[in-house]
């Protein structure tokens, strides 16, 4: 066997002498001298500016999430949890929604510079579509630019900012952070500016007076210039303000990060290295497990991948959900057996069609046969709304009438039709996504238990997703429709992106006016009890209606190698990098 | 001869054109290039659809969209290549994204392909002189296995055997007596049907090369040289004089003496010097070192044939120059090996050092220093290399052998065997030539079919280049990027075209190219 060159010795890059404030703890750095974790993922980091239109992905965000540090971030529940060593935030004010962040003393980027109110007050530009153009659109280009939530420019002092909101705003906890830094995104534009500190007070000073000519330039970096699929040349474009610093960038290949010196901010990581490989194919991640390429992989289980990793003797395992799920829409404005148009406009008929139809989905069934072998915790997602495991889910899935579709009902399914007057057979224009071998399953399936309660269920599948580009197709064509959603927060707004009356993601034509009402309230109600309350009542309405079932979260699987210890898969994004301050090597004793 | 040249270029351009015109246009209708964002519950979503509609003119046909994709083409012939930008790839322009990728695809084409050329041309050539022997029916078999191999499974067994397996063994090195003996009973068995003759002199071959690597192996093992290989004055020595050996026996035959000395002389120098060497490949580091001493060598090698070649200066002189030119492979291999444990320390493997995915080991990338880089590097490519290398193995093989049979039936080689020339000229000098020509047209198609299993086991192997790019673009319709791989492998097939033709006209003097 090798021999690991793995020394107890533990390198105190932080001596504690850095708590010079009385309330700070003293910390230490756990970094072990030259140990070195290669994990894999899917895909590269290529933009280090995550919160802009180009760098917000999921690639971009895993690696940022170990670079930088923030007010908040999800644990593997999943759920929120409040970074106190980098800096705190509380609500001062209900009305008008007001929020106070302060970040801690001792907190700087990566090449010294302090970490400031300059900073957060480039967030809030970016965020909240602070500054805009001549036509009215916002300056910087960021990925959700938010200029009906908090308009007024704030007041900052020396580390602070307070954010006034137009409006109460129900994800007011996850709607901030700190993005870039902001003497780098000046810098970048202004080469000539080198003082860190000239260049906050210049930033600040041109925010404050709005002035757009000097913001421009700045505003074109900051959309622009972070894009680097190799190591940047300007060492301002990966500043970093969490545990790690960007070492090296090769592209499609792997980013190299080393532990920051300067880190003392936050929970001090074990590796001195962490490496992210780039591969895409999951049996090669399976292989490369095994054979030590890399130490940590996670994907979607094939059940050839699930054999492959269950006969690895070096390497531990985890299924879980993950935040994708699976549902089963119907479409409410086609002329089809689901609208009322098509009963002379008679509401009731239509909706019994409906019921009918969805009593008649074997959903449990379809998690037995085609999720439980990937899986083995996996259980039926019983809401629209929530993510199984995360707060208010069990209140919502067990009083939201979800219940009525837990098991197959032939014989309901035929009263209903029966009570309704309408002529069996029904037929039903089923698409799901051609080539989707679990898709196609989940279809067939369906189809045969239909067919007991005198529906033909038509395979109206098609490659291509048509019905989801609304201005080429305003109506969608099929009756119904299975394909997932995937959730990237715990936000409560962005459900009536798809719940909502004319909304952009609402292919099925729903139409509620009570829940369109009932999400707007969501969205102003600050009170946590209440804003379960409203879910309940929208979830209700939704299962009634039978706008569609949800049917399972997407398996999940997460595979380490035994030499490394404390990975805790997490459903939400960055999934089992969450806890990277936790990984350790097993053979440090 | 430019003309020709010139011709075929106008003519495979027009092909090209065509070409690109159809890809594109089935690529652009074969999806949705937003599709997954489409998909997507987050509120920016339909913010970003807008941003990445408007910038590839979304709203535009394709064949429309083609033409302003053939003008940012067209605006390379003066200097500012425009490809567009990939959606799949955070909207890098495509031109980056190509630069970065194609390097490692040639690297890899290339090794797979001039591998295959040589190996596949020696088997094919051995079977053909060796007809319906025990060995040429053997080697039939196994080309028509590897022949309907699919690239992605070869692949994977490779790993599981060339990698983990292999690795789990280097961890403990202990060669167990009946693999010994089936790899000697083997090796033997192919020596002795190559060399061929009376039974007298199989069984010479067959005791003395199978006894040989047995007893290799059994000295290998007693002295666990697996556990930390290095090749040594010993090592270089014995396969330099293996090199020279095979070089005289191909080339002159040991019994022109003259060849004979040359080359002993030769191997006695590179033995000498790669004492010296040592120290220059250590203090200057650098891969030129290795151009260097490569050019030291054949000029060595030239000048003692030269002074000792008597009248036939040329041929003992070019004989010995190879002999030369090949003992550069010894001395880098010994300082690749002799930086072994350091390497197997800086891994992160558990056991042994062959890699299965990627190109490199970033720890191995922080060290400057060449050899370990360039062992790494070896770790790397071994397998893919291989993988890419058996499907066109077989193919080689076949081909080579059904040329040499046809030349070897011509009236030409009757007559210079009726001179009384030597059973080795008449193969090595007046059929091998002839029998060249039909392989210079298979290489033309099969550089084609290799970049197209590159696609394939680049995947396999998490190797980022070209294959991985077009999968990329393919997987997200990213029409630029499916037309960027789709212009340089096009390119590259257009090369090594114009590259055959030029061959057939070097290989036989009766074709012109006008």
């Amino acid at each position: 066997m090798k021999k690991k060159r793995v020394s107890a010795a533990i390198a105190v890059l932080a001596a504690g002498a850095l708590a010079l404030t009385g309330c700070t703890p003293p910390y230490e750095s756990e970094v072990i001298a030259d140990t070195e974790i290669t994990v894999a993922w899917n895909d590269l980091i290529d933009n280090f500016n995550g919160s802009s239109a180009a760098g917000n992905n999921t690639a971009n965000a895993v690696v940022l999430y170990m670079m930088n540090s923030s007010f908040l971030y999800y644990n593997s529940e999943p759920a929120l949890v409040r970074n106190t060593d980098f800096g705190t935030f509380e609500k001062t004010s209900d009305d008008p929604l007001t929020v106070k962040y302060t970040i801690n003393d001792n907190v700087t980027w990566s090449d010294g510079t302090p970490i400031d109110s300059a900073d957060l007050l480039l967030a809030w530009t970016t965020i909240f579509a602070g500054v805009t153009d001549a036509d009215d659109a916002p300056l910087f280009t960021h990925a959700n630019p938010r200029g009906d939530l908090a308009s007024a420019l704030p007041e900052i002092d020396d580390k602070s900012i307070t954010i006034v909101y137009d409006k109460a705003y129900v994800d007011w906890e996850i709607q901030f952070d700190l993005g870039v830094a902001a003497h780098g995104v000046v810098e970048l534009a202004y080469p000539e500016i080198t003082d860190p500190e000239e260049a906050k007070a210049m930033f600040v000073e041109a925010v404050q007076n709005d002035d757009v000519d000097w913001l421009t330039p700045v505003a074109k970096a900051w959309n622009d210039e972070y894009q680097a699929p190799s190591t940047p040349d300007s060492d301002l474009v990966a500043l970093s303000s969490g545990a790690y610093v960007l070492d090296e960038l090769v592209e499609n290949e792997y980013v190299a990060l080393v532990a920051n010196p300067l880190y003392t901010w936050g929970p001090s990581p074990k590796y001195e290295r962490i490496i992210v490989r780039q591969i895409e194919d999951s049996t090669a991640q399976v292989q490369a497990i095994e054979n030590g390429d890399v130490q940590i992989a996670a994907g979607q289980p094939t059940p050839d991948v699930l054999e492959l990793v269950k006969g690895l003797d070096n390497a531990d395992y985890v299924t879980a959900d993950e935040a994708t799920y699976e549902h089963i829409d119907l479409t409410f404005n086609n002329g089809g057996p689901f609208d009322p148009a098509t009963y002379g406009g008679d509401e009731d008929t239509a909706k019994a069609v409906r019921q009918a139809f969805l009593k008649v989905v074997p959903r449990q069934e379809i998690l037995d046969k085609l999720i439980l072998p990937l899986n083995e915790n996996a259980t039926l997602r019983d809401s629209v709304l929530q993510i199984p495991g995360a707060p208010g889910y069990d209140d919502i899935a067990s009083t939201n009438g979800s219940a009525d579709y837990a098991e197959v009902d032939i014989e309901g399914a035929k009263a209903l039709l029966a009570d309704a007057g309408v002529t069996t057979p029904v037929e039903v224009k089923f698409w799901y996504p051609e080539g989707n071998v679990r898709r196609a399953s989940e279809f067939e399936f369906i189809q045969q238990s239909a067919a007991l309660a005198g529906f033909t269920v038509v395979d109206d599948s098609e490659p291509t997703w048509a019905f989801t580009d609304k201005e080429a197709l305003p109506i969608n064509p099929h009756d119904a429709v299975i394909f997932a959603w995937q959730s990237t927060s715990l936000a409560l707004t962005g459900s009536d992106q798809y719940l909502g009356s004319g909304q952009p993601s609402n292919f099925g034509g729903y139409s509620n006016t009570e829940v369109d009402g009932l999400l707007k309230d969501l969205e102003t109600e600050l009170d946590p009890e209440v804003q379960t309350e409203i879910q309940v009542e929208v979830e209700k309405l939704v299962w009634e209606d039978a706008y569609g079932v949800t049917l399972f979260q997407f398996p999940g699987i997460t595979v380490w190698n035994n030499s490394v210890t404390n990975v805790d898969p997490s459903p939400l994004s960055p999934t089992y990098f969450w806890n990277f301050w936790e990984w350790a090597p097993t053979d440090t004793e | 001869m430019l003309t020709f040249v010139a011709r075929r270029l106008v003519a495979t351009l027009l092909v090209l054109l065509v070409a690109s015109f159809i890809v594109y246009v089935l690529t652009a209708n074969s999806g949705d290039p937003l599709r997954e964002l489409r998909g997507s519950r987050d509120p920016s979503a339909q913010d970003q659809i807008a941003y990445l509609s408007g910038l590839l003119n979304l709203d535009q046909p394709p064949v429309i969209r083609y033409f302003s994709w053939l003008g940012g083409v067209g605006a390379c012939f003066i200097g500012q290549c425009d490809l567009g930008i990939s959606v799949a790839r955070g909207q890098q322009p495509v031109i980056e994204a190509i630069g970065g990728a194609l390097g490692s695809t040639l690297q890899l084409v290339l090794a797979a392909t001039i591998l295959a050329i040589v190996i596949g041309v020696a088997i094919g050539m051995t079977t053909a002189l060796r007809q319906y022997s025990g060995y040429d029916y053997v080697v039939t078999f196994l080309t028509f296995v590897f022949y309907s191999l699919p690239i992605f499974w070869v692949a994977v067994l490779l790993k599981e055997f060339g990698a983990i397996q292999f690795n789990s063994f280097l961890g403990d090195p202990v060669i167990p007596w009946w693999s010994i003996l089936i790899i000697g009973l083997v090796m033997g068995f192919i020596a002795s049907s190559i060399v061929g003759g009376e039974l007298r002199t199989r069984v010479i071959s067959f005791v003395s090369v199978g006894g040989g690597i047995a007893a290799l192996l059994i000295l290998l093992d007693v002295t666990r040289w697996f556990e930390s290989p290095s090749i040594g004055f010993v090592g270089i020595a014995l396969m330099s004089i293996a090199t020279g050996a095979v070089v005289l026996f191909t080339s002159t035959g040991f019994h022109n003496r003259r060849a004979l000395l040359a080359v002993g002389i030769v191997v006695v120098l590179t033995v000498i010097l790669s004492w010296p060497f040592q120290f220059l490949f250590y203090y200057v580091n650098s891969p030129w070192t290795v151009l260097l001493v490569l050019a030291i060598l054949v000029g060595l090698g030239l000048l003692v044939g030269f002074f000792v070649g008597g009248d036939g200066k040329a041929v003992v002189a070019r004989t010995a120059a190879i002999v030369g030119g090949l003992g550069v492979l010894p001395l880098v291999l010994d300082q690749m090996f002799i930086r072994w444990d350091e390497y197997v320390a800086r891994i992160p493997l558990s056991n042994g050092v062959i890699a299965t995915i990627g190109a490199s080991t970033p720890a191995i990338r922080r060290v400057d220093d060449t050899w370990l880089n360039m062992l790494d590097s070896l770790t790397h490519m071994l397998l893919p290399t291989i993988a890419l290398m058996i499907i066109s193995l077989a193919a080689y093989t076949r081909y080579a052998r059904a040329s040499l049979l046809d030349v070897m039936n011509q009236d030409y080689v009757r007559t210079a065997r009726a001179k009384g020339l030597g059973e080795r000229t008449v193969v090595m000098r007046h059929a091998f030539r002839n029998a060249m020509i039909p392989i210079a047209t298979i290489i033309a198609l099969d550089f084609g079919a290799v970049i197209g299993g590159a696609v394939i086991t680049e995947r396999v192997f998490a190797w980022q280049a070209m294959g991985s790019l077009f999968n990329e673009g393919l997987q997200h319709i990213d029409v630029n990027l499916v037309m960027g791989f789709f212009l340089v492998t096009g390119i590259l097939a257009v090369i090594f075209n114009v590259i055959a033709d030029l061959l057939y006209s070097a290989l036989d003097p009766r074709i012109r190219v006008s």
